[in-house]
């Protein structure tokens, strides 16, 4: 016993190193399953609201190019809406609109899928309230809701990358949410405090996801790579598909992370094919500029549990 | 003695926020990504045992991994060198060896002492880090610059920094 203590004693700087690198090494092995949750995270009260008062005296720098990048995104929807409101407008004239019908309603009201209880819209009431009505009622039941967030930290030139935004559970984010911004997809919620969430980015190297050609709909996996800031690879595609230059890489939508047919990017490169796989690899060019990412939405949708659930129990038959 | 450990209380929170809320943000270049908080280990005092060494670097590395969410990385990373560090101090040990009034930092043992010094700490805190980080050795060349690059970089700032706080008096 004695001779225990002497030799604890003796190496006890070793000893003590050995303990705190093997604390380390777990909780970096811990983390690197992807989506675990941890206590060491910065949506943690103290850190987040660190990061909120830095990012304080940065925002006066940015403002202008925030208001310019908010204005020409309203610009967009504002346009999409009113091409959305002529197509509806049309078809209930046509008398052929009836909703419930479980496909997309118009292809660029995409994120915006109407799943209201069946109901022929009355063809001799066709004004303009109406169709706002409705399109209030279309939004309130759509499957997938929209939280908007600010970026209060960031970063792109790790092996894994986070972002810290400033919604947390109090807002209704929960883990495993998808983000979204005005370019395309960001990435997934990791972990959430009362007023901040943790997202791992799309520049993180355990980050898949499903992605789709959106000239021929081949359904691939996209991750990054680990090196440049704006560029990710999308594998999986068979090579016998046509992929050319300049093709529109979308979301698939089978995640329950994004809705159908947000922007990813675009085809920057021919395909690679190596030889002895069947399979291209595909440098996508990344839509969304992550160097200058500020605002984000979290994408709810609400019949995740549901999916996941009956997903699980066919898997386990 | 309260001196010192007021001192080293304020440098512990000083590099830790300037580490996290400035560095950290400044977007030099994807493989310059420099790390200065390691300082806070390398300025302890000469008599400052192994064990409040190792525990004091884990304390600054696992508060650097609340902000990066990197549970563990920089934890390790500074463990590794908060008990490499009296070896490379008997490494770098000046002629007339250290004196009690000697403090680890460049107005005290000089230029060429501290560069010494603090590159080898730097070079292994950042080996270990991004190799840690990359998690494999698939990227080995990238990581390998980056380890080169950034060590440079936080090498400069350091020797900056010292010359801020650590005129000769």
């Amino acid at each position: 016993m004695r001779n225990l203590f002497l030799f604890i004693f003796k190496y006890h700087a070793f000893l003590l190193f050995l303990v705190l690198e093997i604390v380390s090494f777990g909780l970096i092995v811990r983390h690197n399953h992807f989506q675990r949750a941890s206590f060491i995270n910065s949506s943690q009260a103290f850190v987040g609201y660190l990061y909120n008062e830095a990012n304080e005296w940065k925002e006066y720098i940015d403002l202008k190019q925030v208001n310019d990048s908010l204005m020409s995104e309203n610009a967009r929807l504002m346009a999409e809406m009113e091409a959305a409101k002529s197509v509806l407008e049309r078809d209930v004239q046509d008398g052929k609109f009836v909703f419930g019908n479980d496909t997309t309603v118009i292809d660029t009201l995409a994120k915006v899928t109407a799943v209201a209880t069946p109901s022929v819209i009355d063809t001799t009431n066709t004004n303009d309230t109406n169709i706002a009505n409705k399109g209030e009622q279309i939004i309130a039941d759509s499957i997938f809701h929209f939280i908007g967030a600010k970026v209060i930290n960031n970063s792109t030139n790790r092996a894994n990358n986070f972002l810290t935004i400033n919604k947390g559970s109090r807002h209704g984010v929960a883990r495993e949410m998808g983000i979204i911004g005005q370019n395309g997809v960001v990435g997934v919620v990791k972990d959430v405090s009362e007023n901040f969430a943790t997202i791992i980015s799309l520049l993180h190297r355990s980050m898949r996801v499903s992605a789709k050609i959106k000239r021929n709909n081949f359904v691939g996996s996209l991750r990054w790579e680990g090196t440049r800031p704006d560029r990710a690879v999308l594998n999986d595609i068979p090579k016998h598909v046509h992929v050319e230059k300049g093709d529109t890489i979308l979301t698939s939508g089978y995640s329950s992370f994004f809705p159908q047919n947000v922007l990813i990017g675009v085809v920057i490169d021919e395909p690679r094919s190596d030889q002895g796989s069947n399979f291209y690899k595909i440098d996508i060019a990344l839509s969304t500029n992550f160097n200058s990412i500020q605002y984000v939405y979290v994408v709810d949708y609400i019949r995740k549990e549901e999916k996941k659930e009956l997903e699980e129990k066919t898997q386990n038959e | 003695m309260s001196r010192t450990v007021t001192a080293n209380i304020i440098r512990f929170i000083g590099l830790l926020l300037f580490q996290t809320l400035i560095l950290n943000q400044v977007e030099l270049h994807g493989v310059v990504n420099p790390y200065i908080y390691p300082l806070f280990i390398l300025l302890l005092p000469f008599e400052t045992p192994k064990w409040a060494l190792l525990f004091l670097g884990f304390a600054m590395g696992i508060s650097i991994d609340f902000f990066t969410n990197t549970p563990g990385l920089h934890a390790a990373a500074s463990v590794l060198i908060a008990y490499l560090r009296p070896v490379v101090l008997r490494l770098n040990k000046p002629i007339s060896g250290y004196e009690s009034f000697h403090q680890p930092n460049i107005g005290s043992l000089g230029f060429n002492w501290f560069v010494f010094y603090a590159g080898v700490c730097i070079t292994i805190h950042h080996f270990a880090l991004f190799f840690l980080e990359s998690y494999s050795f698939s990227y080995f060349f990238y990581t390998l610059t980056k380890v080169v690059a950034s060590t440079i970089m936080s090498l400069i700032i350091v020797i900056i920094y010292q010359y801020l706080f650590y005129s000769k008096r």
